[in-house]
């Protein structure tokens, strides 16, 4: 019981430090082009209403009292009004989560399915040309930047063949083709990575005693080798989480899902600094709960205490 | 097998020398781009005169290619020059461990991982706002801890190893140490990084610029060609294919080089 | 019982199918038998052929490395013809093999127990409540203590003889006709060594046993028969006191010179 008090007080701990970390940066990023109050009041803002901001912001004051403002603000998780349309930073943030949440876990889910097994396989077949091929694929569909997949696959898939729906959020069908070009983001690397993994994991002493028990090959590589190759994956699958939101803001984009990482790209290019802000807060703490997740998964899957060497 | 001699890597290689070639030559080619001929609107590939074809406003597709190869070979190569050179300062500072800077570095380094590079780029441009500069300096400044990482990695052991030898044999000064010792021991890993991070840089810019974020407006940049794209993929598909298809070769040649380096240094 | 020995091994040839041609010949006509009840040392250097000639037996051969002539047959079954999946279940069920290291022959993510349950219930068709309680008993009769709590352990949970304990017993859980134990205490102390090697002694009723090893004072003290290799060929065997006393080879003079050198005093 102690040692989860104690490694709770630390993970708040880093988390706090994290957060204080970004606000600083957006802190003084904010002032990077000289005056914070026109980049919060918008390029359309009239000079009143940025010496409005400037007052309620309190950009007139000293630099230590606007930081502890700012900090003030954000750890309470007042992010401002959007500049858009008024409402709450936070609210149109959290509005839009559902949505890329339910694609995040299509994409992941849909990730796991195709690269374990596939990278199981790979890992395990070295040498038959079928491997090789595959493993030239993976190289190619490696190259393919992964919003220059999703237009391929629109392009192959709504407009030539028009089976599934380029756009929206409208119900499963419309899931298809932002989940898969999510998952293309992911899987070459994640495969690429368990291949790598299992190959290592073969050769294995206990393999071995596994086959001079009469173990069929196809067992000793899914009931074996597999939770060994994978222990280690538990970990690579958190370092993806960043590709995952990349892959989502993008995705997101051209397939118009009304998640945050369209929210994000519109409040970038509108210039909405508070929605800006409030997003990026939200994806530090996700980023910080996936890697916390994963670490405590892996500790609680390997059976030894350390973490198994490749 | 000799880097040479690998004919994956020739093949890399090649296709990036041909690449710079045209980015080098292509003002002497002198075509306005947006030279706008509405009367030559989507025409397809191979028409005369057009070798790429058209997009809807008439430009040509071939010149504008070109453009666009000019600023995503300059963005991905200064974003990544800038990355190479901010990350192997922090690294060679966060091994060097003496001083109580590196632990600092160290946990900015472990920060800065923390948060995905795509948000945070896409942050920074909105306050920034557009334009070459700023598109370069903030991939660069935040992608550095790729480059820190393996920099603090390698020139830790380096230095355990190479600090003993020389510490024993003469008395060498630190600096000397890391200019003739340490850095050379690290350019086959940089090497290795350098090459994927371009390609890394590349298709980052390009999405960028595929979201209008970071390139000037109406700029014909790679990504800005496959977001006008979308419009006509059924009337022209190659609108979309043909700048795809340029996209995906530079990066395959960068991962070529890249992977060529890795088996050679392995 | 069947008449025919546990093992025999007649004209073996193992070599590589790559590299220089006066590289590839790694074993060469081999010829040994082992009896039901009897315990065959086989001796050599490293290099000597031993283990491959073994690994060979089981057909555990590692990549590129295949038999090039010469026959086996365990318990009467010429094992070189049958096909792959029939080759493939004798392991476990006709031939038992116990590996050096047992730390890294045990699968690090799964319990002890789980590899001798299963192997109860692919080759004797138990249920596994049954297998399990065979298991059990099994790692009893290697003296292992509180075995209804060891089958849940991990590997690493464990002491280096422990863990060759559980090896052994899950070689012999499904009583096969031929063991195999490839230098099954070399990497074990030597305070646990001599338990070891009087397990196998005492589990050898019934069955052949082999034992390989480089150390001639293992074998003499465990073996009735003593094989001795070198370079892929077999330089000598016969009874284990009479080689010690009275060998007839050279290199099997030198081997026990060295030995006592080494040792100070013969066994």
């Amino acid at each position: 019981m102690q040692g989860y008090l104690k490694s709770g007080l630390r993970l708040t701990l880093d988390l706090g430090l994290l957060l204080l970390g970004t606000v600083t940066l957006l802190f003084f990023l904010l002032r990077l082009t000289g005056d914070p109050a026109i980049v919060i009041a918008g390029p359309d803002a009239a000079p009143d209403q940025i010496d409005a901001i400037r007052a309620e912001y309190g950009f007139d004051q000293s630099l230590i009292v606007q930081y502890a403002r700012y900090v003030g603000n954000l750890l309470s998780l007042d992010f401002g009004e959007s500049l858009v349309d008024g409402t709450p930073a936070l609210v149109k943030v959290l509005d839009a989560l559902p949505a890329t949440l339910l694609l995040g876990a299509l994409a992941m889910g849909l990730t796991l399915l195709v690269a374990l097994p596939a990278g199981l396989w790979l890992g395990a077949t070295q040498r038959r040309g079928v491997a090789r091929a595959a493993r030239a694929g993976l190289f190619l569909l490696q190259g393919f930047p992964g919003f220059v997949t999703a237009l391929l696959l629109v392009q192959l898939f709504a407009i030539q063949l028009v089976w599934l729906p380029a756009l929206g959020a409208s119900g499963p069908s419309s899931w298809v083709l932002p989940a898969v070009s999510v998952a293309s983001f992911l899987a070459p690397k994640l495969i690429r990575l368990v291949e790598a993994n299992t190959a290592a994991v073969m050769p294995a002493d206990f393999i071995r005693t596994a086959r001079a028990n009469g173990v069929p090959e196809r067992e000793i590589l899914y009931r074996h080798a597999a939770p060994n190759a994978l222990l280690g994956a538990v970990a690579l699958i958190g370092a993806q989480f960043a590709n995952l939101v990349t892959g989502l803001v993008i995705i997101e984009s051209i397939f118009a899902w009304p998640g945050i990482g369209w929210l994000l790209v519109q409040s970038t290019v509108n210039l909405d600094f508070p929605v800006v802000q409030a997003i990026t807060f939200i994806i530090v703490i996700a980023v910080f709960l996936v890697n916390t997740l994963t670490d405590l998964l892996q500790r609680r899957l390997d059976p030894r205490l350390g973490v198994m060497p490749a | 097998m000799s880097a040479a001699r690998d004919p994956w890597m020739r093949l890399g290689l090649g296709l990036i020398a041909t690449l710079a070639l045209l980015a080098l030559a292509g003002p002497l080619i002198g075509f306005d781009p947006d030279f706008i001929r509405l009367r030559a609107r989507l025409l397809p590939p191979l028409s005369p005169g057009y070798p790429f074809g058209t997009d809807h406003l008439g430009r040509d597709i071939a010149v504008r290619l070109l453009i666009g190869l000019r600023w995503s070979m300059a963005t991905a190569g200064l974003a990544t020059l800038i990355a190479f050179l901010i990350g192997t300062g922090f690294g060679l500072v966060a091994a060097s461990g003496r001083w109580p800077v590196a632990g600092l570095v160290r946990q900015v380094t472990a920060l800065a991982q923390a948060l995905p590079v795509f948000v945070l780029a896409a942050a920074i441009i909105a306050i920034v706002g557009n334009g070459y500069w700023a598109v370069v300096t903030t991939l660069g400044l935040v992608t550095w801890p790729v480059f820190a990482r393996v920099v603090a990695a390698e020139a830790a052991s380096l230095f355990s190893r190479e600090y003993v030898l020389a510490a024993g044999m003469m008395q060498m000064s630190r600096t000397r140490l890391l200019v003739w010792h340490v850095m050379p021991g690290l350019v086959p890993s940089l090497a290795v990084l350098g090459a994927f991070h371009f390609a890394d840089m590349l298709i980052a810019e390009s999405a960028l610029s595929f979201l209008g974020i970071g390139a000037p407006l109406g700029a014909s940049t790679w990504g800005a060609m496959l977001s006008e794209s979308r419009a006509y993929l059924l009337t022209a598909p190659w609108t979309l294919l043909v700048p795809a298809g340029a996209v995906v070769t530079v990066v395959i040649a960068f991962n070529l080089v890249g992977d060529a380096l890795r088996r050679r240094f392995a | 019982m069947s008449a025919a020995p546990a093992l025999r091994v007649e004209g073996l040839s193992i070599g590589t199918a790559s590299g220089p041609e006066s590289a590839r010949g790694l074993v060469h006509g081999l010829s040994f038998s082992v009896a039901a009840g009897e315990v065959l040392g086989i001796v050599g250097e490293s290099g000597s052929g031993k283990s491959l000639s073994a690994l060979a037996v089981a057909g555990l051969l590692p990549e590129g490395v295949t038999v090039t002539g010469g026959q086996i047959s365990v318990a009467g079954v010429d094992v070189l013809s049958l096909a792959p999946d029939a080759r493939r279940r004798l392991g476990g069920s006709g031939i038992g093999f116990v590996f050096q290291d047992p730390l890294s022959s045990l699968n690090p993510v799964r319990r002890v127990g789980t590899a001798l349950i299963e192997s109860a219930m692919r080759h004797r068709g138990m249920g596994r409540a049954e297998a399990q309680a065979l298991a059990i008993a099994r790692l009893a009769d290697m003296q292992l203590r509180e075995p209804e709590r060891l089958v849940d352990r991990y590997p690493h949970q464990l002491s280096g003889g422990q863990r060759q304990r559980v090896m052994i017993a899950l070689a012999l859980i499904n009583d096969p006709p031929l063991l195999i134990a490839d230098e099954p205490t070399t990497a074990l102390d030597a305070t646990v060594q001599r338990s070891i090697l009087a397990l196998l002694r005492r589990h050898s009723a019934g069955r052949g046993t082999i034992l390989i090893t480089h150390d001639l004072g293992v074998a003499v003290s465990l073996c009735d028969r003593i094989m001795v290799m070198h370079e892929g060929r077999l330089v000598e065997s016969g009874p284990a006191r009479a080689l010690l006393s009275a060998p007839a080879m050279a290199y099997t003079k030198g081997l026990i010179a060295a030995r006592l050198a080494l040792a100070g005093a013969a066994s």
